[in-house]
Parts: structure tokens; C-alpha cells; sequence
């Protein structure tokens, strides 16, 4: 009955929003069925046969193999909100932009939007290889329904934002990726569209124009633009986006604060790259619209309090720690002091070569420090079933005010520069600590003091 | 302009949404002109040199080599001969050319389907307005060889649009299916370059439809190249008034075929990124 009540009250709810043009983009129990032909003559039965034989009411046979790329998604995107998602390849997180783009269409279900969508999906769709830069402009300015003039006012913003010099009236063959890419993100967002689809092309840009599409975009969206952003790049997400999706194998896993849907993704990316036979499994805290780490509980001598926990059940922690240099348990220290992460981990197997690692992360989940002992090239020695092992971080922790956060990490036969064979366990978020300025220091902006030695010459 | 709103489907929204992009129609087309002599030394040019080339080649094979005669008028030269043959290679070219390149418009032009709103509908458009300008280039060079003959100009060369439209609007109406047909059935293109071909014998193109025996005449008339060439001989060459009762029935089956074409089209529509 209370459930009943909720729905009808939902319903109402969302009925009022869309009247009140609140909501940018409206994804209702969306599914995506392709049709999958061994052979192209299939095709063509599957297109005449079915009509006829229903005419006749003979049962009619499915000529192909169905594959649902998606699966009942719903997703409310609101006016002037930024809307990230996230997904392993071939999870159909570009089957729903093309969906949401009008491109493709759902199987079933209702896509709505409210005003003009400005898709940056691939690099170089919508661009036509043999014409100029500048007529790919104008050609893309006519698709989004602007007329000569209009375009003609805006060219001078997109030539010298897309910052590509005379190649501008050189057919676009010739371009380099990142060129094509310039031209694409400056016609894309010069006309003011309502909303912005981004689909992973940032990352062909230069680091450079990277951050300048990043400036482009929080102008955008201080201007109460729309945003939705497919990326790989988990502190992007985390750092554009007010809301994350995670998609898997066609399904919504989980939504809402980016930093704990990232984490969840980043556990299942963990689990595709993990190389042992043992199966990692992610799990995370029931208030997952928090950002708080819930509260301890310690059952078994376990330590359970993470945000997010990626594991195959090889390890264990068992306690952490905040320490200060006199090994006092701490909650919040002064900046530049030094800190003593410390937290000991159970083996439930021997570990042939264990690293152990630590990362530090502010306030939305960004990635400040990592390290572990096999980055840091430290001696490895293997450490049968049944051990523990304590590990000592110690540092100064000389990070600006506010809150952090620690994830702790056990992996197993480090290759390359920081890649595991096996991933036994990731917790983020298992303590967190809050930073005061240090007393008597002078101001500094950004994320650490990197105390410069300074000094002046007035010139003649 | 919400794509997720259903394709209209009536001949009027197909009007009205081309009129909106005409800009963008003007912009293919230039592209589609300009690009294919691109690269080559001469560029343009070809599209001058190819229909000169074509007609001398014309009057020499059948003038002089199969001595051919157009009616039973004595007195007429082996020029006149070539250009009222090229009057029908026109019309018959204008057609092909379209028609040919229908099935491949929407198959190779994927990215427009999948990854940006585009307004496919005006694929068909933009081949068609490319055609037509070789058409004119053609009758340009036609008309400068019959001022060279002759020494006049038939003044009903003023109709010749109005021969033509009716033409355009049923070339839509076909290449609408087949450009829609080509995506889901890729096989379409390789008959109908073969019944491009056979058409130009099918038309009365190297002769004239009275040269034909009675009985066969109403099966040509079926022939949708039969009416327009006929006419566009009258107009260009011989100087009559166009047939406007015919072309007018004509103009009803064409916009017939171009209704049906075009819902065809956007009931399609849908589909073709599934399959592409």
C-alpha cells in the first residue's frame, strides 16, 4: 500500500517536473534489442516473411539471434545538471548516447530531451573527410538549424578556439586526430546548446586542449548547460559530473554521487584485469547517496568500513590506523606534520610476491598520492597463508585544509610500472582525516605546499 | 527541432523540409560537383569536355558509321541526326545517374546515420541537383552545336524546365526507395545498373517513337523516359509547344510516386541504423 502510494506520488512528481521544464533528459525503461543475422538472406526473410505468415496465422520463426544492449535503463537528467557515465567497453554505454542523440532508436521504451542537443560522439562523425575545415563548420552549424549569418558570426570563436592556423581551409583527411577533435569540440559547443553530450573524445586532445575543453565545460555549465559525459577518466567524472550512472552488460548497477559509482566501476575494471582464478567481487555500503564511510562495524576482527570494497577474498584487513609521529591514534592533524598510515592485513593464501598499497583522496574522490611497496620498488618477500602483515606509511602530510580520505590495497606479482598479476583486495575510503592549516605557515593555493625557495631582483 | 518526435510523412513536410536546408542542399551539392573532378588537372573542365566528347562520338558511330536516319526527311543532315540522338542521352542520362547512385546514398553515408541528426531525406536531393547540373552543362553544349548548325535557337527552349519537373519529382519519388531498399537489401544496386543500361534502348532515344510499329507504342508510354524525351526533343529541337495535358498526368503519377516514396522513407528510417 506504502509502496503503491510512493509510486503514484513518484508519477505525479516527475508529471509536475516535465511540466515545469525541469527535466533536460528523460530516459524511460529504455531497452535495446539488436537483431544479430548469420547470413544476410536471413535479413531479408526476417523484413517479408513474418508479415505474411501472420496474415495467414502461421506461427512466424525468428530468423536471428537477439542481443539486448540494453535493458530497462531509466535515467532523469535535470536541467543545468552534469550526468556522468561510466562503464567497461561493450557495456552499451554508446548505444544509450545514441539513443538519448535520437540517432538510434529503443526497442522499447521513451526517450524525451528539452532543448537543443549538441553531440560530440566519435571523432570525425558528422565531418565529411574532402571538405575544408571551415566547410565542415558551416555544415555542422546548418545540421544544428543555424543559417549563414548565424554561422558567419560564430566562425571567428571557432577558428580561434579549435586554434588550428591555416589548416582550417585544408581538407579534413589531412587533419591529425587531435586536430579533427579541436574542430569538432569548438563547433559543438559555439552555439550554446542546451545540452552537451561528450562521448570519451577528449582524451585525443593534447593535454593542453584538454584543459581547455575542461574550462569550456564548467563555462558551460556555470551557464546552466546540460551536460552528459561518458569517460574513462574517473577523476573527470568526478570532477565535472553532480551524478554518475554505472552501466554493465546493459544494465543501470548503480547511480548517483560520482565518487561511489567510479569507485564501483574502477573495482570492476579491477576484476576484467585481475589474472587469477580466484573471482573478485565488488560490494558497497547501503547509503551509497553518502559520501560517508558508514559506520565501523567489526565483526570476526575484520575491519568492514569502506565506501567501496573490490576483493577475492585473499586478504583481509583487519586495522587501520591514523597515527601521529609519537604513534597517537589521530582524527585530524595540522598540515605539514607528519602521519603514520598504518593498517595490518590477514593473508588467506601465500602470496608469492605482496604488494601493499595506499592511496590518499580529497573530499570528491580524487586521486591525490598513490604508492605501493612494489611502485616503490621495495624488497618483496612472500608471505604464507595464514600470516599478517603490518605496513607503515609514513609521510608529511603537507596536503592544504580539509578533509581526506585512505584506500588501502593488496595485490599480488607487480608487473611493469604498477600492474598486478592479482588483485586480492581494494577498500576506499576505509578512514578518513581532516587536515587544519599549519600554524604560522603563509597561503598557498592548490593541493600541496611544495615550498618553493623564492626570491626577487628588481631589474635596472 | 526534437529528434525524438515521429517522421512526418506527408509530401508537404518533405517541401517544407527541404526548403529549410536549402542552404545546406546548395552546400552538398557544390561538394558533390566540385568533388568528383577533384584532383584531376583539368578539374571542371571535364564536366564540359565529357558531354562535347560524347556527342561527337555519337554523330560519328551513327551518322557516318551506321548511316542512321532519324525520320524519313531526306534533307536532313548527319549533324541533325547527332543531336537529336543526344536530346535523349540527356534525359536518359539525368535519370541513370540518379537512379544508379540511389542505393548507395544512405549505405555510404553510415556516420550521418548513426552518429549525427542528419536530415537524411535530402540525400536523394543533393545527387539529383548534382545531376541536373551536368544536365544543363550538357544542354549548354547541345544548344551551342544546334546554333552552329543551324544558325537559330528554338525559343521553346524556355519550356524545357517544365519538362523536366515533372521528371525531377518522379526521380525523387525512386530514388527515395531504392537510397532506403539499398540499406536493407544490398543486392538492389547491381539489377538496376543493368536496367539503367537496358533503358536506353527501351526509350526512344536513338529513335523516334513513331519509328515504332502501333501496337508496341502504349508499352513504351509506360516507360517513364518515353514522355520527357519526346518532349524535350519537341521543345529543343523542334520547336513545338509541350504536350501539357500529358505532362500533366504525368506530374499526378510522379508526385504519386513521390508521396509513396517518401513514406516509404521515413517509415524506414528507423531501421537503418540497426542494420548499417
Amino acid at each position: 500500500m506504502h509502496l503503491l502510494a510512493s509510486r503514484g506520488f513518484k508519477r505525479l512528481e516527475r508529471a509536475l517536473l516535465m511540466f515545469f521544464d525541469d527535466i533536460a533528459i528523460s530516459v524511460e525503461g529504455v531497452s535495446k534489442r539488436y537483431e544479430i543475422y548469420s547470413e544476410t538472406r536471413d535479413q531479408l526473410k526476417q523484413l517479408i516473411l513474418p508479415k505474411f505468415q501472420r496474415s495467414f496465422g502461421i506461427q512466424s520463426k525468428q530468423y536471428f539471434r537477439e542481443f539486448w544492449a540494453l535493458q530497462d535503463i531509466n535515467l532523469q537528467v535535470y536541467k543545468g545538471e552534469s550526468y556522468g557515465i561510466v562503464g567497461l567497453n561493450g557495456s552499451g554505454k554508446s548505444t544509450l548516447l545514441q539513443i538519448i542523440t535520437g540517432t538510434m532508436f529503443p526497442t522499447i521504451g521513451k526517450v524525451t530531451t528539452q532543448g537543443r542537443i549538441a553531440p560530440l560522439l566519435e571523432l570525425g562523425s558528422g565531418f565529411n573527410l574532402n571538405f575544408t575545415g571551415r566547410e565542415n563548420v558551416y555544415m555542422n552549424g546548418e545540421l544544428l538549424g543555424f543559417n549563414r549569418d548565424q554561422i558567419d558570426s560564430k566562425f571567428e570563436a571557432i577558428q580561434s578556439f579549435a586554434d588550428i592556423g591555416d589548416h582550417i581551409d585544408q581538407p579534413l583527411m589531412t587533419y591529425s586526430s587531435g586536430m579533427q577533435m579541436r574542430v569538432a569540440f569548438a563547433v559543438a559547443t559555439a552555439f550554446d546548446p542546451d545540452i552537451l553530450i561528450i562521448d570519451e573524445a577528449l582524451a585525443v586532445g593534447d593535454a593542453y586542449f584538454q584543459q581547455k575543453c575542461f574550462h569550456r565545460i564548467e563555462r558551460f555549465k556555470d551557464d546552466g548547460g546540460t551536460l552528459l559525459f561518458v569517460s574513462h577518466d574517473a577523476n573527470a567524472v568526478k570532477h565535472l559530473c553532480d551524478k554518475a550512472v554505472l552501466i554493465s552488460q546493459g544494465k543501470v548497477l548503480c547511480h548517483g554521487d560520482p565518487r561511489t559509482v567510479v569507485d564501483l566501476y574502477q573495482g570492476l575494471v579491477a576484476q576484467k584485469t585481475d589474472l587469477s582464478d580466484r573471482s573478485l567481487v565488488v560490494s558497497q555500503n547501503q547509503n551509497i547517496q553518502s559520501s560517508e564511510p558508514a559506520y565501523p562495524r567489526k565483526d570476526k576482527g575484520t575491519w568492514t568500513r569502506a565506501t567501496t570494497i573490490t576483493t577475492n577474498s585473499t586478504a583481509e584487513l583487519i586495522d587501520f590506523k591514523l597515527l601521529d609521529a609519537t604513534d597517537k591514534e589521530v582524527a585530524h592533524i595540522a598540515s605539514e606534520t607528519d602521519l603514520i598510515v598504518q593498517y595490518r592485513i590477514r593473508m588467506h593464501k601465500d602470496f608469492e610476491r605482496p604488494a601493499f598499497g595506499l592511496i590518499v583522496r580529497d573530499r570528491i574522490g580524487r586521486s591525490i598520492f598513490e604508492t605501493s611497496t612494489y611502485a616503490m620498488r621495495m624488497k618483496e618477500e612472500p608471505v604464507a597463508m595464514g600470516k599478517e602483515v603490518l605496513i607503515r606509511f609514513q609521510f608529511n602530510f603537507n596536503l592544504r585544509a580539509g578533509q581526506y580520505s585512505f584506500s588501502v590495497g593488496v595485490a599480488n606479482r607487480g608487473f611493469s610500472r604498477s600492474e598486478f598479476e592479482e588483485y586480492s583486495l581494494l577498500m576506499h575510503d576505509v578512514e578518513q582525516i581532516q587536515v587544519s592549516d599549519a600554524a604560522g605557515t603563509e597561503y598557498y593555493g592548490g593541493i600541496f605546499n611544495m615550498k618553493p625557495q623564492v626570491s626577487t631582483y628588481v631589474l635596472a | 527541432m526534437n529528434p525524438h518526435a515521429p517522421h512526418p510523412v506527408s509530401l508537404y513536410s518533405l517541401a517544407i523540409n527541404l526548403w529549410r536546408r536549402r542552404s545546406l542542399i546548395l552546400l552538398l551539392t557544390k561538394r558533390d560537383v566540385i568533388g568528383r573532378y577533384k584532383g584531376s588537372v583539368m578539374g571542371m573542365m571535364w564536366s564540359i569536355f565529357n558531354p562535347i566528347f560524347l556527342l561527337l562520338i555519337y554523330t560519328f558511330v551513327f551518322s557516318v558509321v551506321f548511316k542512321a536516319r532519324w525520320g524519313n526527311d531526306l534533307n536532313e543532315s548527319k549533324s541533325q541526326f547527332a543531336t537529336l540522338l543526344f536530346v535523349g542521352i540527356i534525359v536518359h542520362g539525368f535519370f541513370a545517374e540518379t537512379i544508379n547512385r540511389a542505393p548507395w546514398l544512405v549505405l555510404g553515408n553510415v556516420s550521418y546515420v548513426k552518429k549525427i541528426i542528419f536530415p537524411l531525406e535530402i540525400l536523394p536531393v543533393v545527387t539529383i541537383g548534382a545531376a541536373l547540373f551536368h544536365t544543363f552543362v550538357s544542354v549548354v553544349v547541345l544548344e551551342v552545336a544546334f546554333i552552329l548548325l543551324n544558325g537559330y535557337i528554338q525559343w521553346t527552349i524556355i519550356f524545357l524546365p517544365f519538362v523536366m519537373l515533372p521528371l525531377i519529382v518522379l526521380t525523387l519519388g525512386i530514388a527515395l526507395v531504392l537510397s532506403s531498399l539499398g540499406v536493407f537489401i544490398r543486392d538492389v544496386s547491381q539489377p538496376i545498373s543493368v536496367i539503367m543500361s537496358a533503358l536506353l534502348f527501351a526509350s526512344p532515344v536513338f529513335y523516334p517513337l513513331s519509328a515504332l510499329p502501333e501496337y508496341l507504342r502504349p508499352w513504351l508510354i509506360l516507360n517513364p523516359l518515353t514522355l520527357i524525351i519526346e518532349q524535350a526533343r519537341a521543345v529543343l529541337i523542334f520547336g513545338q509547344l509541350p504536350d501539357w495535358i500529358g505532362l500533366t498526368k504525368y506530374s499526378l503519377v510522379g508526385l504519386m510516386i513521390a508521396s509513396v516514396g517518401f513514406a516509404w522513407f521515413q517509415k524506414t528510417r528507423k531501421g537503418f541504423a540497426n542494420v548499417l
